[in-house]
């Protein structure tokens, strides 16, 4: 479990300290107030490779990286909005502080001996010269492992590190990927432990009998056995709040210790089924000693947490992102008082 | 969201045991010209508490509106009912049972906690003085309708009421005069009762300049405490 945060010059956050995390840590705000920056300041932290931000820039609508000019600028550009007020010359800090393993911390910065990349581009103007960005991350036990991007002629050099916290990174805007969900599927079947996951999803969705793996067009999915109809159904082609659950519940379960990062959260779910949903991911981030962090903009999503947080207030905190003259702040609320503010009609959002 | 609390919009605020109080607290302070205050009191929709025993819940919850940190004062208004001392000891009950609130010893002393606005205790009627916020209405609608008052005193006799509590008692008297005095709605409560055309409980009555000058020198009462 992840204690604490601490970030500087990320995104929207100079600075921001957040002490006494939860099992599940709910994320409110307004637009551009910093929400997803937050979740991306954890998965970036808890990762290890560069290539997360250039997840990060497709599931932010940036487009999806192809090749890159070998000229300063272009090389700059795929970095420039992780910094603090694009401000290049400061260092990215990020730490994650918890039980061991989940004890990290990240740090993002120009540095090196410049390089240049032949051939040069026709006709540029300025230097070649690009001074590398250097990803470190240091484990609990003083690990540290380092990843310089390069450019090379291949296109982007990156380096990687295989000793990360496990982190899932749900988009608001990218549906669940049905090869992913079928992997982690299947790693919990080879362990025997898929029923519970299915089990979870059962109580929500009592027609669904039971979740296989299948091959449709080459691609390996998730199928679901439904009540009453006589052939299995693609998951995503059931119900898109039936996918999500389901790759939640997946992510949750695949792996101890693991950070599950969802934006938006109540997308795809009709709202009488959001208590459920809360239901089976307190239950199953509590059975697998998973962590969620949450954002959320729906009052019906919030009201509908209620039950779940009565009698496991400790499990629970509201993270409240707001933004004023320029500067982020956040602030942490208890679970006890998030129960307290939603059963007094307090617009927490 | 209109039924959703969502800022504070003034820098002083009252919380309150229902929707009666927030009522004349409304009506007095554009009456009488006094400060401004957000006032709000506790809901019940998910629970079957409220009123005081909601107090507690409801300063937890209050942190999280918007502005919370902003406030320059809180007011827990709370009717003393039969036993002030009594009721005096629930409201500190629940004060502290929201944490990050000290118990105040008595009445309109003020409280400070650090990353908590100063709070005190106002009682209604008023300080040590059995009675809810009907003792105090229903003294200005006696002076207003004196004849009403005579048969309302005589009802309370000969239905035998005279033997109730006092705050049921209360009850009883305020819903009867506001009854038997408002001709366009017999039906209005006292939450309505400054909304009729009627002049039913006069809010420039002396009965309520206690109230309304704590109100108006709130500022200064809290800066000097």
């Amino acid at each position: 479990m992840i204690d604490s945060l601490e970030v500087a010059n990320f995104r929207c956050y100079e600075s921001l300290a957040l002490h006494g995390l939860r099992r599940m840590n709910i994320v409110v705000g307004e637009n551009a107030s910093g929400k997803t920056a937050l979740l991306e300041s954890v998965f970036l932290t808890a990762g290890g490779s560069p290539e997360l931000v250039l997840r990060l820039r497709a599931w932010r609508g940036l487009g999806d990286f192809g090749t890159i000019p070998g000229d300063r600028t272009s090389y700059e550009s795929l970095w420039k909005d992780l910094f603090w007020g694009f401000d290049q010359s400061r260092t990215i800090t990020g730490q994650l502080v918890g039980s061991h393993a989940n004890t990290r911390a990240v740090r993002i910065a120009y540095q090196g001996e410049p390089i240049a990349t032949l051939p040069f581009t026709k006709g540029g103007s300025e230097s070649p010269l690009i001074v590398p960005i250097t990803f470190e991350w240091k484990d609990a036990k003083g690990n540290i492992s380092t990843s310089e991007v390069r450019i090379t002629r291949e296109g982007l050099k990156l380096g990687g590190n295989v000793e990360i916290v496990p982190a899932y990174f749900f988009s608001s805007a990218i549906l669940p990927n049905p090869t992913e969900n079928a992997g982690r599927f299947s790693e919990l079947s080879k362990q025997g432990r898929q029923e519970g996951v299915i089990a979870a999803l059962k109580k929500q969705f009592p027609y669904i009998e039971n979740i296989s793996i299948e091959i449709n067009a080459g691609i390996t999915m998730l199928y679901a056995s439904v009540r009453h109809l006589s052939q299995k159904v693609p998951v995503g082609m059931l119900s898109a709040g039936i996918n999500k659950l389901l790759s939640l519940l997946l992510a949750t379960a695949e792996k101890a210790q693991g950070v599950i990062l969802v934006d938006e959260i109540e997308n795809g779910f009709y709202h009488k089924l959001m208590p459920g949903v809360w239901s089976a991911l307190l239950d199953s981030t509590r059975r697998h000693n998973t962590q969620l962090f949450a954002t959320t903009h729906s009052a019906e999503c919030l009201e509908a947490m209620l039950p779940s947080v009565k009698g496991a207030e400790d499990d629970f905190c509201l993270i409240r992102t707001e933004r004023h003259n320029g500067q982020t702040k956040v602030v942490l609320f208890s679970g006890r008082q998030l129960e307290d503010a939603i059963h007094q009609r307090v617009d927490v959002r | 969201m209109d039924d959703f609390l969502n800022e504070f919009t003034e820098r002083r605020l009252i919380l309150c045991e229902g929707e009666q109080d927030r009522a004349f607290l409304r009506h007095l302070i554009a009456d009488r010209s006094l400060p401004p205050f957000h006032i709000v009191f506790p809901t019940r929709p998910h629970t079957t508490i409220g009123g005081r025993g909601a107090f507690g819940q409801m300063l937890s919850a209050l942190r999280l509106v918007r502005g919370f940190d902003d406030l320059t004062g809180i007011v827990v208004v709370s009717d003393n009912d039969e036993d002030p001392e009594a009721a005096f000891r629930a409201t500190v009950e629940q004060i502290t049972s929201a944490h990050g609130y000290s118990a105040p010893r008595e009445p309109l002393v003020v409280v400070r906690n650090p990353g908590s606005p100063p709070l005190l205790v106002m009682a209604l009627p008023w300080i040590g003085r059995p009675g809810t916020l009907e003792t105090l209405c229903l003294e200005a609608a006696y002076a207003q309708h004196p004849g009403i008052g005579v048969c309302l005193d005589r009802y309370v006799d000969c239905a035998g009421v005279a033997a109730w509590s006092l705050t049921k008692r209360l009850k009883m008297q305020m819903r009867s005069i506001l009854t038997a005095s408002c001709r366009s709605d017999p039906n209005t409560s006292l939450v309505y009762a400054w909304s009729r055309p009627e002049a039913l409980i006069p809010l420039g009555h002396p009965c309520f300049n206690q109230v309304a000058e704590f109100l108006a020198g709130f500022d200064e009462y809290v800066a000097a405490r």
